[in-house]
């Protein structure tokens, strides 16, 4: 049984399309202050698989027995988010998966079960991911000062970056911010309030209950925060211990619900030296926080690079037509929900781009029962194309295929020793793809064809991750 | 085993092609017969029709649309194969002829989409991963590598377009009948890239119908008899999961053209047709339908279109009523509309578009991702 417990590896997807503020106020872009928005094929689930895949880069994915995902945008009341997402990253049925929902500070638990997992020998290794898409009713403070964004801490008991050593929690009942079943948004009392009794004064009162800093350690906080000033009030009291509080995202990412403390978590891992010690802190409902010691100092900027890979939202039509926010003409397509069964059968090749290979070397997706090849029946072996390249073979641009971000971009992608896959392709940099160009694929919620997310992969062009 | 001279086509009828508001498709179905019984000169259909093959996409009944509105009451049989249904009708009717369980066959096609509230085809929803799908986005994708090998581009699509529309200004029965200019074509809103509004078929209602007997039945009928010299049908593969897929052809095409080459004797289509039907969907379609049938060398096609060999008075006319682009593509109709339009031409009874002394006419369907095409050659002997 391993005492040793800790963060191996981690990655970060902050949602890349960034929203200037001033667009919601009607006023040019113009360089101010922004946030971050999952576009109309994104949602908490695309979100969380992509930082799941960083974080899984160069793992061997058969030894996670356990999948937490934290989050509180899953799209579904009943229905799991982590099974989904063990599906996409192609984890074995074996894996344990849960969701921890209907909190901001689901990330601190869901780090902490993982943790007693692997001490506990019931799990060799534990994927935690935290992911919000924060939705705000138009014109409000929430919709500006919301962010969208997703992290993965992959757990271990070997070649730990850290090792959780604290605990400590503050539990509050309080209506300051809410969504009830239903709500499309987020809603919030009044903000002097909410910020002193909702977040100040729990997430203080947790972070007193910490240990104080071993002799000589730097202590660096990673903390929610869910507006400049409460953000700011909160790292006065923090930095009054001598404690570092890196920059908390407000204006550039914006609050990312139950993924924002843990997001800092990661950006925070990136900066610091073996030695140092970092306590996260999340509120909702009170406030929990959690201390590491950093074992190493970090070799990837995953945080960096999600921070700084970005796609500048030019209206704000775009953004009201991506996130659905107006009516359309018609109503949403409800009656013509995609079979369940068909969804069934097809969930491999669906959630982790499984195809097969023959035994005469073709490679083939969809599945399908005879060779293309060589005519022979039930020949074959799955194979998983989701983290190959590929390039593309031909494609159009499809303005009357309904979309909320049209027109939609289609191709054939020849998968790199793979066979070709016919689907949509996505954040292409200029008007026109470019034959031949080299593409990866990406997890997303394609459409919502019976009101029901539906999810499948995309391409879009290579390069770095994020 | 060959079809050819063995079926003779003594009958032929058509349907104004239009957005039938008031009109159903039992009024169209009814229309394209009765027409096709008077050039027949059949009085009692009961007695002197042996069987129905009846071809729609978009029927929720089936045959029995056919003869509930023809009261008919004959064996029908339904054919289906997407965008090539009304070929495959007329080829399910000879071939019951030439194996001789039939004396005379009547053929219709009809289909009526102008009743389901949409101006364009049917996005489909299956599975998760099928969408998005619509035909113009399948059609479109030669369309990126053979503009690169090629050189072709947007404006070579527009004068097909262009074409089109002037021929159809010469039907009777066609529904556009209005010239357009490489402009208007070149500066229309977008359907898929590059498909603007002008490169995409019309979407209309329609039914035509086609009467066959035993070729040496055929004079006993009132019009002049046009025999039946190929009919074929050749399934590709799904091109987007082909892995061999080069992506400047459709491969469905050159394959039932071979066969129907074969099967009618000929070896040099572009000297030896001379008049043609093919399935101009969208314009990309019938750039290629130019090389697929073997008229032109692959990748000749913008040279013929700069130099007018399609246009009607051109060594090889194509789409002589002005095709999809004009008629509109109710998709069980269309076929059966070429094979009608071609009977016409090689009577000589097609009026303004008339090619003078046409003796070989060919049509063509394709339909699918696309995956089918049938192709017919008529002659007048």
């Amino acid at each position: 049984m391993p005492a040793m417990a800790g963060i191996i590896d981690w990655g970060c997807h902050i949602a890349k399309h960034r929203l200037p503020l001033a667009i919601l106020s009607g006023k040019p872009a113009g360089g101010g202050p922004e946030r971050s928005l999952a576009w109309a094929d994104e949602d908490a689930v695309t979100l969380a698989v992509e930082a799941a895949r960083q974080a899984l880069d160069g793992h061997d994915r058969s030894e996670i027995d356990l999948l937490a995902f934290a989050t509180t945008t899953h799209a579904f009341e009943e229905k799991q988010g982590a099974a989904l997402i063990a599906a996409a990253l192609g984890l074995s049925t074996d894996t344990r998966t849960l969701d921890i929902g209907h909190s901001l500070r689901g990330a601190v638990e869901a780090l902490l079960l993982a943790d007693d997992a692997i001490r506990s020998g019931r799990a060799r290794k534990a994927l935690v991911i935290a992911s919000d898409c924060r939705m705000g009713a138009p014109g409000s403070a929430l919709e500006r000062n919301g962010g969208d964004g997703a992290v993965a801490f992959l757990l271990g008991s070997t070649d730990c970056t850290a090792t959780i050593t604290a605990h400590a929690a503050q539990s509050e009942e309080i209506v300051d911010i809410w969504r009830r079943s239903g709500d499309r948004f987020v809603h919030g009392w009044e903000e002097r309030f909410t910020s002193q009794y909702g977040f100040l004064e729990p997430s203080t009162a947790a972070a007193a209950k910490l240990p104080a800093a071993a002799d000589d350690a730097r202590r660096f906080w990673a903390t929610s925060a869910p507006d400049q000033r409460s953000s700011a009030t909160l790292a006065r009291v923090l930095k009054a211990n001598g404690d570092t509080m890196p920059t908390p995202l407000c204006g550039t990412v914006g609050f990312c619900g139950a993924a924002h403390a843990p997001l800092m978590l990661a950006a925070t891992l990136e900066l610091a030296e073996a030695g140092d010690e970092i306590a996260m802190l999340s509120h909702g409902d009170g406030a929990e926080a959690l201390l590491l010691t950093v074992g190493k100092s970090a070799e990837k900027k995953r945080f960096t690079d999600s921070l700084t890979t970005r796609i500048p939202v030019s209206s704000q039509a775009a953004y009201r037509r991506a996130r659905a926010i107006d009516p359309g003409e018609y109503p949403p397509l409800d009656d013509q929900g995609i079979s369940a069964t068909i969804h069934y059968r097809d969930r491999a090749e669906d959630l982790r781009l499984q195809g097969q290979r023959c035994s005469c070397g073709e490679p083939q997706f969809p599945k399908g029962r005879v060779c293309i090849r060589c005519g022979k029946k039930d020949n074959f072996t799955p194979e998983d194309f989701a983290e190959r390249t590929g390039s593309l073979v031909t494609y159009t641009l499809d303005a009357f295929f309904p979309s909320p971000n049209p027109p939609t971009a289609v191709g054939i992608v020849k998968v790199e020793n793979g066979p070709r896959i016919y689907l949509q392709v996505a954040e292409l940099p200029g008007k026109e793809p470019e034959l031949g160009m080299e593409l990866r694929f990406v997890f997303r919620r394609i459409h919502d064809v019976g009101k029901r997310p539906n999810y499948f992969w995309k391409a879009v062009p290579a390069g770095r991750q994020g | 085993m060959s079809l050819k001279d063995k079926v003779a086509i003594v009958g032929v009828g058509c349907s104004q092609f239009a957005e039938h508001w008031s009109k159903g498709s039992e009024d169209l179905i009814v229309e394209a017969v009765f027409e096709a019984y008077e050039d027949a000169g059949i009085e009692d259909a009961s007695r002197q029709i042996d069987a129905v093959f009846c071809g729609s996409l978009y029927s929720a009944m089936g045959p029995v649309d056919v003869s509930d509105a023809l009261k008919l009451t004959k064996p029908v049989t339904a054919v289906y194969n997407y965008c090539a249904t009304g070929t495959e009708t007329v080829r399910a009717a000879c071939m019951a002829v030439a194996a001789g369980v039939y004396e005379t066959v009547l053929a219709v096609g009809y289909d009526k989409p102008k009743d389901r509230g949409v101006s364009g085809p049917s996005v489909s929803f299956r599975g998760v991963r099928d969408i998005p799908a619509t035909p113009a986005g399948w059609f479109s994708f030669l369309c990126a590598p053979y503009f690169a090998k090629y050189g072709a581009g947007r404006e070579d699509l527009a004068k097909i377009a262009v074409k089109n529309h002037h021929n159809g200004t010469l039907a009777p029965k066609s529904f556009l009948k209005k010239e357009i200019t490489v402009e208007d074509a070149l500066n229309a809103r977008m359907i898929s890239w590059p498909f603007g509004l002008f490169d995409c078929a019309a979407q209309t209602d329609g039914a035509a119908a086609v009467i066959v007997t035993r070729a040496d039945l055929a004079k006993n009928y009132p019009s002049q008899p046009i025999y039946v010299k190929a009919i074929t049908s050749h399934c590709s593969p799904n091109p987007h999961t082909d892995p061999d897929h080069d992506f400047l052809r459709w491969k469905a095409t050159e394959y039932a053209a071979a066969d129907a080459y074969r099967m009618a004797g000929i070896d040099d289509p572009f000297n030896q047709i001379d008049v043609v039907q093919l399935h101009d969907c969208f314009t990309m379609t019938e750039l290629v339908s130019y090389e697929d049938l073997g008229f032109i060398p692959k990748g000749a096609a913008k040279e013929h279109i700069a130099s007018g060999t399609f246009e009607l008075t051109g060594e090889l006319p194509v789409n002589t009523d002005g095709g999809l682009k004009s008629f509109g593509h109710p998709t069980g109709a269309t076929g059966a509309r070429m094979i009608v339009e071609n009977v016409l031409q090689l009577r000589g009874k097609a009026g303004a578009r008339q090619v003078k002394g046409a003796k070989l006419a060919l049509s063509h369907n394709i339909g699918g991702y696309p995956t089918g095409c049938a192709v017919s050659i008529l002659g007048v002997e």
